[in-house]
């Protein structure tokens, strides 16, 4: 049944700062991250800034190699894959992005901007390629007279159809979207969401969908995955997750929405203070400088990502079966100690 | 605490901020553009007032008229706006320049373009004193350590002496908020202020703003496009689409029973985080240009619900106390 279109495998990536020989500054952007999505479906990644979710949808791209682990593309390794081969495997993958307003060329009209992935890649020619051009914005539910427009003439969600026009255009299998609603107001967010949610079920695609909206990750996402300071400290299908957090950090994530009902205002500030710097790395627990149920060794143990099952994983040391009797309420069932994934 | 804060009207005290009849217009080559038309808003002592709206609703030049920055090309056709009774169109730059600062402070949304990326923390949110009260230095420095401080800057001692780059974007709105409290002043326009921080940051400086409001007194303009900010936050909620105020009221009566339809619309468009939110209701079309609005109500294009009636604009309905809609559908509900 399983059938992982895409698998991430023990990534880091660690990028060098510069500074003098001997006293040269590292910053670990990512540490052991495994991540899978299947066909068809759509994992979300949610974090703070510096969490690594960007990161993340880089390395997938190719656009950075890891430092260490492998990206797994339809059976294949891509980290390690030549040039000319990694051309092919791009063509199944592409990616949408945040800035509409730099995401085209401002002399290309949407005809020239939508042809472009056609002629790079060889497909088609003439007036099939015309073809395409019409269906990809057919399914994004732009009519033909868009074609001659340059990118200023459009809206913000306009542009964004664009682009999301360009990326399925080649009908890759999946989508890698970085924060693709951000810029965009919420009738229009709205909107782009459905689109997306429409053209998955049409085409079958894969998402890769970052966002640091918890509402838009819920509302897109099958599985999601919770980053914090370069590593997935929770993952799981998003509603166990969104329903029953098992890890501090998403809990604290998930109360500090604010709700659009004044009679659900928040008393207490959920999490106290912000995302430590990368140079600077907490010692065991990332979180445990930041964590309201945090215990001493917090501080010494780095904790696993504990399988809670039915694919639900937390990194938190209260799974741990050793601290079982004290464990907060929302914790459930404590699993074998050091058992990862 | 809504429904107290406006029992300020019966009081004799004008409001902190009154705008009454503002229209804004710029000069395009396909005409005048109304970004702004006939808007009547109030904030009383120690409220927060929420102005929310969409690209394009007008809520950002409307701020920008309170704080008498509006860019060279916009013209106030008609209205007013007065701080705690006296009217500030028509003074002169300098005179503005001391209200600024001393009456009103702004926090923008992004803090990094409005830090100056050369000065330290501490010189820049000291400057008020030097500049406004004719405070030394040394003094102005020991000032803003105190204003660093408040707004809960960790070890703001060393912080003040260092860079804003040196600033996480939750540091650096602390700092701008630090120097828009620096003076006191009895009113803030918030433009935005959390939009660009991630949610764990944006709770810590919600937080902040109602904790300034408590404790100093400070009333509040806030500008935003998200309802759930404005649930959080705001006592008074004013609802503003094409240039024009379409329904305002308690926070509470407008999330309990929004009555005009753009607003329905927009808290079905919002994805919340909660369960059982099947689907996203987008709203269709777009928001009219300005410089071609429609005849009757703003909303009339993208609205599920026009009728014959809305040819012609209504006005501000009364939908129940403390709360009004722009709709002709209002009355029939009762």
């Amino acid at each position: 049944m399983a059938d992982p279109l895409l698998q991430v495998q023990g990534v880091s990536k660690t990028f060098e700062l510069g500074g003098a020989l001997w006293a040269r500054r590292w910053l670990q952007a990512l540490d052991h991250v495994d991540l899978e999505i299947q066909r068809g479906q759509t994992l979300g990644i949610v974090g703070e800034t510096g969490s690594g979710k960007s990161t993340v949808c880089r390395i997938v791209l190719g656009l950075v190699r890891p430092s260490a682990g492998r990206v797994i593309f339809d059976d294949q390794d891509i980290t390690v894959l030549p040039a000319a081969q990694m051309r092919r495997v791009r063509r199944q993958m592409q990616a949408v992005f945040q800035d509409t307003s730099s995401a085209f060329n401002p002399r290309q009209t949407v005809r020239e901007a939508l042809l472009a992935p056609l002629e790079v890649h060889h497909v088609g020619s003439g007036e099939h390629r015309l073809d395409l051009v019409q269906e990809a914005l057919q399914h994004v539910g732009l009519d033909v007279s868009f074609l001659d427009r340059h990118p200023h003439m459009l809206s913000g969600g306009q542009r964004q159809r664009v682009a999301i026009a360009r990326a399925i255009i080649l009908r890759p299998s999946l989508v890698v979207a970085d924060e693709p609603t951000s810029a965009l107001d919420v009738s229009v967010q709205a909107r782009i969401l459905n689109l997306f949610k429409e053209i998955q079920r049409e085409l079958r695609l894969a998402y890769l969908f970052v966002s640091h909206n918890l509402g838009v990750i819920r509302y897109v996402s099958d599985v999601v995955a919770v980053m914090y300071l370069g590593r997935v400290v929770e993952a799981g299908p998003v509603e166990r997750v969104f329903s029953a957090p098992q890890h501090p950090y998403t809990r604290a994530l998930l109360e500090a929405i604010p709700h659009a009902d004044p009679a659900k205002r928040q008393r207490d500030v959920p999490i106290l203070g912000e995302i430590p710097s990368a140079y600077r790395m907490p010692s065991g627990c990332r979180f445990h400088s930041r964590c309201p149920v945090a215990m001493e060794i917090c501080a010494r143990e780095d904790p696993p990502l504990y399988p809670l099952g039915g694919g639900h994983h937390a990194a938190c040391l209260w799974h741990d079966s050793r601290f079982s009797s004290g464990a907060p309420s929302w914790i459930t069932v404590p699993h074998a100690p050091g058992v990862t994934t | 605490m809504s429904a107290e804060a406006r029992g300020h009207r019966r009081q004799d005290r004008p409001p902190v901020l009154g705008i009454a009849g503002l229209t804004i217009e710029f000069a395009t080559r396909r005409g005048a553009a109304r970004v702004v038309d006939d808007v009547t808003l109030d904030v009383w002592p120690q409220e927060i007032v929420g102005l929310i709206g969409e690209s394009g609703s007008g809520k950002t030049m409307t701020a920008l008229a309170v704080l008498g920055l509006l860019p060279r090309t916009a013209r106030i056709t008609t209205g007013d706006i007065r701080l705690s009774g006296a009217s500030l169109l028509g003074l002169p730059e300098a005179q503005l320049r001391t209200i600024r600062g001393r009456q009103i402070a702004m926090i923008p949304q992004n803090p990094m373009s409005a830090l100056n990326p050369v000065l330290r923390v501490g010189a820049q949110v000291g400057e008020p004193y030097v500049l406004h009260r004719g405070a030394d230095w040394k003094t102005a420095l020991t000032q803003a350590v105190r204003r660093l401080a408040d707004v809960h800057l960790p070890l703001p001692d060393e912080r003040a002496s260092e860079y804003p780059h040196q600033f996480s974007g939750g540091m650096q709105q602390r700092a701008m908020t630090a120097m828009a409290i620096a003076l006191d002043p009895p009113l803030l326009v918030a433009d935005e202020p959390t939009t660009a921080l991630d949610v764990t940051i944006q709770a810590q400086i919600l937080r902040l703003l109602r904790e300034i409001r408590d404790e100093h007194h400070t009333s509040m303009l806030f500008i935003t496009h998200d309802l759930a900010v404005v649930a959080e936050m705001c006592d008074w909620v004013y609802v503003m689409y094409a240039g024009r105020i379409l329904e305002q009221g308690s926070v509470e009566r407008i999330f309990a029973r929004p009555g005009h339809p753009y607003t329905q619309a927009l808290l079905r468009a919002t994805p919340t985080g909660e369960a059982a939110q099947a689907e996203l209701i987008s709203i269709p079309g777009s928001i009219p240009s300005p410089v071609d609005l429609p005849r009757g109500c703003r909303f009339v294009d993208r609205c599920p619900y026009r009728f014959k009636h809305c040819d012609e604009e209504p006005p501000l309905l009364t939908v129940e106390a403390d709360h009004t809609a722009r709709c002709w559908l209002v009355e029939t509900h009762g």
